[in-house]
């Protein structure tokens, strides 16, 4: 491959890679609490759900990841809802049971979250580059002159 | 012009331009990747809208978030 090509790979793969993390990692450091915590997740599975359906419905996320993304929604999405209930009961009743719980729900979503996360970034992310990048390779760029 | 939105310019331009020499497998994928990208910056501004909404005190809107999952888990389980 031509190195402005893998260039054009190589650029499109680090800015896949520094995808969400500005406002993302804001949020979370913006959580002064548990609650605070609780409420970040249940906003970022609510983003990233909008995102998943958005690219469903672009219809060119091969049907293997559409199938685990709704598996993983299947998995997630309960634990997500939960959390407000668990905060709620600790906000009103701040004892170490209740915090218990909550901490409990907040790592089952947050490892519920990364797999949904992960399987979405997977979808367009490292997997597509790695795709482009041998694709790439094959094309003959001769025929694409016309567009230097 | 802010590197997100010039990397998805660049990727759409190559997926045009992919698209017009033939090379409509390679367009797809170069398009299934800005669409990610787009994703990513998409869900990134959500989340530094609900930054900044803490940071300022606002009250917590749990209904809404809820119903907004609930609306795209429908959206992405459905047909």
């Amino acid at each position: 491959m031509r190195p402005i090509h893998r260039s054009i790979a190589v650029m499109v793969a680090t800015f896949a890679m520094v995808l969400g993390c500005t406002g993302t990692r804001q949020a979370y450091q913006a959580a002064a609490n548990l609650e605070d915590h609780a409420y970040v997740l249940t906003h970022h599975y609510a983003a990233l759900v909008h995102e998943a359906a958005n690219l469903k419905e672009t219809g060119t996320l091969p049907a293997n990841v559409v199938t685990a993304l709704q598996a993983a929604d299947r998995a997630a999405k309960p634990a997500v809802l939960k959390l407000e209930a668990l905060a709620r009961a600790y906000e009103a009743v701040q004892s170490a049971e209740n915090e218990v719980a909550l901490q409990a729900a907040v790592n089952e979503a947050v490892k519920l979250i990364a797999e949904f996360a992960r399987i979405l970034k997977s979808s367009g992310g490292s997997g597509a580059v790695e795709r482009i990048d041998r694709d790439l390779s094959r094309i003959d760029w001769e025929a694409l002159a016309w567009t230097r | 012009m802010d590197p997100i939105t010039l990397a998805l310019v660049t990727l759409r331009g190559l997926s045009l331009a992919l698209s017009l020499a033939g090379r409509t497998k390679n367009a797809a994928d170069v398009e299934t990747l800005a669409s990610a990208v787009e994703a990513g910056r998409n869900v990134d501004a959500h989340m530094a809208a609900v930054a900044a909404a803490l940071k300022s005190g606002q009250t917590k809107d749990w209904d809404a978030v809820h119903s907004a999952i609930e609306a795209n888990s429908d959206r992405l389980q459905g047909g």
